[in-house]
């Protein structure tokens, strides 16, 4: 694989396919997918349940092993665990020890990375701050609810101040000022530098902030680009002016309709995602098998 | 001995068992490389790609162990301690307590040895409820991790699955050792207060002692000490203690039920030596128990063992008397012969060590061909022999207890006795129809002229000396083995012993732990506990399984046990010769095989119990004994490791 160190994570023709106790075939969760994430960028992993959005992020990770195809991630395979010094981990649901309250959370994660005593305890104040636990840093998981899990979750992830971050529907669970607060995080990471890799299937969330989107459906990739790009209808052309005159608008109406095109709108002709994502889905089903149009890469 | 079989020394243990080990280590690491080689080439289907893979994850296995963060592991260390003790690791301790304060109520302190008793059921207690700890906490911790999936958001740390499995391990074992010490407190405590008692003695239990007039004066001026009263105390934890008093006051206590008290005469103005009749105001005050507690300290005979038949040869074994414990090693009895004697030789007998004499403790069967008055007890003697001169002196003369441990000293100098030349014909090993070798060659009798001996002067030769046990009765059998009689020298401390008692349950609980943490790489909590239950089991039982991999039990292996319980043939009788029993045979022959092999793999938890035998016994544990098991549970634990740390590495978690 290419060691460019601008390329965050790459993987080629990734399949993964589960099986049971027996080896039998269960499903085909990833088929094939190839993907390039560049340094600095929010990937957009979409898609609807069970298409295979956890599967590739537990891959990148190293917590599932590929049946078949190659990952290099921070220029390292998914199986060395060094790789994991540069990188934060938000899982789907957050899995943490219920019986540890968000200080001592916060302290033991932090302990797994080379970290000096008092750095760790000053991150571990700023996270609680920042994901605003101050109240409950001292009261056990298990009394916390779905959204407060979700933040404590997201400042452990966070401990090791990660180049790369992986979030798993990050949003799930949270309250809209929570949201809007990820949403912003998100954007705050990226201008640090940072890569963030995640997925979700609230387009709204993922319009907002991601600046690259790849579609999976049925552990198929069936759209990636820049989101702008994906946007545009591509079957209309908007022209827009300014001071244009009556004359010279009766004009292009005349050569659109000698061109035995039909006017049909005029105004803003971008769809939304939800659109985009819903047509998609009608299509592959329509026409499966029919692969990504737009190249790995944003050119 | 008290124990069935030697504990090897360090450098026995080193040679013979470090070898064994390092062959298995070294059979294991060529098999496990073979088996994952060849996988790998099958999973790659390709060799250039398949031997690439394969030595990457060499270089990833070593790179693990050697990068290993002692930071990391202790992380994860401290998070196994909290996890426990959010668990289950007070409830154990509750339950020990709850135990402990009603078992004062069913233990019997009027017993013969209230000791052992007591010792027996903290012991037991405390081997129960930690092994229960440890096999709950092992089995279940990281199978509760995957199922919960918090494994996630540590394998997605730099944690390597070596410190994940030290972690563990190391953090259950400090909770482990942290209540097992707590138990073994709690029941030092137990032991010495429910067991703590004195009596009460009073001038009504004391007879004074007779002497004739002149015999009074005679005492008297000769300044010497003498008996002035004998008596018993009053009964208290079921016994009774006889005791005597001198003629300066000083009272001596027999010990009874293993213990003894101090006395004393309570006031100052009764002193029963000038009152010989005893003074109706005169009050003792006596100590509480002491030595409920023992840390004696065996001196062992060198092996062999000799047996001395009544041609005066030595043989190594002495007649069988059919007792079941002639089973233990080196057993023989001996019937009252003057040349009949079973020889025990003792080295590096210094008299720094033994500043009184030399104490001797012994443990003897009997075994009498004529009933005979059985209120008479069969006497015996000890001498004590120069190996070099032969120069022997009969030393002591006693009434044998059976199976109880009878103390004797044998002192520094013997005044006005008569001693002679004992030569030894020992078989040459190389010529046993043959010649004998005779020790001491020529007899020096100028060495018997004398009528006074010093113990170390006289018979003990380059720090060796021989001591010979006698049956003094005809036709009767005294039985003894190698360990049967002992040096003993002085006492070590009982306080650290104590604690060194626990020292065999301690590698019980490391174990189990680290079996545990090993099956829960793969299986599911609840069948990781069942296997290690299995484990434990096989473990207890070590030795029958080994009897019956090496088919030394009768009736043969499982498949022939099972076949004669079908036909319901005897046990001693052979099967008859036929195609189907040569195949039974056969099949146990394999399955033997199997369970010699895995018999390699199972902790021999049997040979954990002499900790608490000897901390029953009053014995104290030598440095060595923990040396050589503490090293053959780090030889257990640390291929448990490297195999855990192997089969978590290449786990999909996320499964
Ligand atoms: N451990 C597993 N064993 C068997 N099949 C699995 C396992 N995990 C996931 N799958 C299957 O793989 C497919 C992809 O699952 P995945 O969890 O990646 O979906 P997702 O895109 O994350 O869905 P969601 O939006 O619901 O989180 C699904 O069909 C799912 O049933
Ligand atoms: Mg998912």
């Amino acid at each position: 694989m290419v060691n460019n160190p601008d390329i965050v994570v790459e993987t080629k023709n990734l399949t993964k396919i589960y099986r049971d106790f027996w080896g039998r075939q269960k499903v085909r969760a990833l088929k094939a997918l190839d993907l390039q994430i560049q340094r600095g960028e929010i990937f957009g992993l979409l898609g609807p349940n069970g298409s295979g959005k956890t599967t590739t992020i537990k891959l990148l990770l190293g917590l599932l092993f590929p049946t078949s195809g190659e990952i290099s991630i921070l220029e390292k395979t998914a199986s060395d665990v060094e790789k994991n010094e540069k990188i934060g981990y938000l899982p789907e649901e957050s899995y943490l020890y219920r019986f540890l309250n968000a200080e001592e959370t916060l302290d033991f994660y932090g302990r797994l990375f080379k970290m000096s005593g008092p750095v760790r305890r000053q991150r571990v104040s700023q996270l609680i701050n920042m994901v605003g636990l101050d109240s409950a840093r001292k009261r056990q998981l298990r009394e916390y609810s779905k959204g407060m899990t979700r933040r404590i979750g997201l400042a452990q992830a966070l401990i090791n101040d990660p180049d790369l971050i992986l979030l798993d529907e990050p949003t799930s669970g949270l309250d809209p000022i929570g949201t809007k607060n990820m949403k912003d995080l998100i954007l705050e990471l990226k201008s640090q530098g940072k890569t963030v890799i995640m997925s979700s299937h609230l387009l709204a969330d993922v319009q907002d902030v991601c600046d690259r989107v790849g579609i999976l459906y049925q552990g198929e990739l069936k759209e990636l680009g820049r989101v702008g790009d994906l946007l545009k209808v591509s079957a209309q052309t908007e022209i827009r002016a300014e001071n244009l005159s009556e004359d010279a608008k009766k004009k292009i109406e005349q050569i659109i309709a000698d061109d035995g095109a039909t006017l049909t709108f005029s105004g803003h002709p971008t769809t939304t995602l939800e659109d985009l994502f819903l047509n998609i889905i009608a299509e592959s089903e329509a026409r499966p098998g029919r692969r990504v149009r737009g190249g790995g890469v944003k050119e | 001995m008290i124990f069935d079989k030697p504990v090897p020394t360090p450098a026995e243990f080193l040679t013979h068992n470090g070898l064994i080990w390092l062959l298995t280590i070294g059979v294991l690491i060529v098999a496990a490389t073979a088996v994952s080689f060849l996988t790998t080439l099958v999973r790659y289907g390709n060799f250039s790609k398949g031997y690439q893979a394969f030595i990457q994850g060499i270089g990833a296995v070593f790179e693990d162990f050697f990068f290993l963060s002692w930071k990391r592991v202790w992380a994860i260390a401290r998070l196994a301690v909290k996890e426990s003790l959010r668990r289950r690791v007070l409830f154990i301790f509750a339950v020990f307590l709850v135990i402990l304060m009603f078992a004062g109520w069913f233990l019997d302190r009027n017993a013969v040895d209230p000791t052992g008793i007591y010792l027996a059921f903290v012991l037991s207690m405390s081997t129960y409820l930690i092994l229960l700890l440890a096999l709950f906490l092992s089995a279940f911790s990281l199978p509760n991790d995957i199922k919960n999936k918090t494994i996630y958001t540590i394998v997605t740390k730099p944690v390597r699955s070596s410190e994940i499995v030290l972690g563990r391990i190391l953090g259950f074992a400090i909770v482990g050792t942290a209540l097992l010490c707590c138990m073994a407190v709690l029941s030092y405590f137990f032991v010495s207060f429910q067991l703590q008692h004195t009596h009460i003695l009073t001038e009504k239990d004391l007879v004074a002692q007779k002497y004739t007039p002149e015999e009074q004066t005679e005492f008297q001026n000769s300044g010497k000490l003498y008996v002035t009263h004998t008596g018993t105390t009053r009964v208290a934890n079921g016994h009774r203690h006889n005791l005597t008093v001198f003629s300066d006051g000083s009272i001596q206590i027999e010990s009874a039920n293993g213990h003894t008290h101090e006395a004393s005469a309570k006031s100052a103005d009764s002193n029963p030596a000038s009152d010989v009749a005893g003074s109706a105001r005169t009050r003792y005050a006596i100590s509480p128990s002491k030595d409920i507690l023992q840390a004696r300290v065996p001196r062992y005979a060198v092996s062999p063992m000799i047996f001395r038949d009544d041609q005066g040869i030595d043989r190594l074994k002495g007649i069988d008397t059919g007792h079941e414990w002639n089973a233990r090693g080196g057993i023989g009895s001996f019937t009252g012969s003057t040349n009949v004697a079973g020889i025990w030789t003792f080295e590096n007998i210094r008299p720094e060590r033994f500043p009184d004499g030399i104490p001797i403790e012994m443990k003897l069967g009997v075994y009498r061909t004529y009933k005979g008055d059985m209120e008479k007890r069969i006497r015996a003697s000890i001498s004590v022999r120069n190996p070099k001169t032969g120069l022997s002196i009969e030393a002591l003369i006693f009434p044998t207890d059976e199976f109880i441990t009878k103390s004797a000293l044998i002192p520094l100098e013997f005044h006005d006795v008569a001693a002679k030349i004992e030569q030894r014909n020992g078989i040459d090993e190389n010529n046993p129809a043959g010649a004998h070798l005779v020790t001491p060659e020529k007899k020096d009798e100028s060495l018997t002229l004398k009528r006074d001996f010093n113990l170390f002067e006289d018979f003990v030769a380059d720090g060796k000396v021989e001591i010979w046990l006698r049956c003094l009765d005809e036709q009767q059998f005294v039985e003894a083995s190698l360990y049967d009689l002992y040096l003993r020298e002085s006492d070590a401390p009982v306080v650290p012993n104590f604690f060194k008692g626990y020292f065999g349950i301690w590698m019980q609980m490391i174990l189990v732990i680290s079996f545990g943490v090993l099956l829960s790489t793969f299986l599911g909590g609840p069948v990781a506990m069942v296997s290690l239950f299995g484990v434990i089991i096989a473990g207890f039982s070590k030795s029958l399984l080994m009897d019956i991999a090496f088919g030394k039990n009768l009736g043969g292996g499982a498949f022939e046990s099972l076949i004669r319980m079908l036909t319901q043939s005897n046990l001693m009788v052979d099967m008859n010769k036929s195609w189907g029993t040569a195949f039974v045979i056969m099949l146990d022959k394999i399955s033997g095989g199997l369970l010699v092999v895995m018999g390699q793999i199972i902790p021999p938890f049997s040979d954990f119990a002499y900790y608490e035998q000897a901390l029953q016994k009053g014995f104290n544990v030598p440095l060595s004994w923990m040396f050589v098991h503490g090293l053959a549970t780090f030889g257990y634990v640390l291929p448990i490791f490297v195999v855990g740390y192997i089969i978590l590495k290449n786990r999909e978690v996320a499964k």
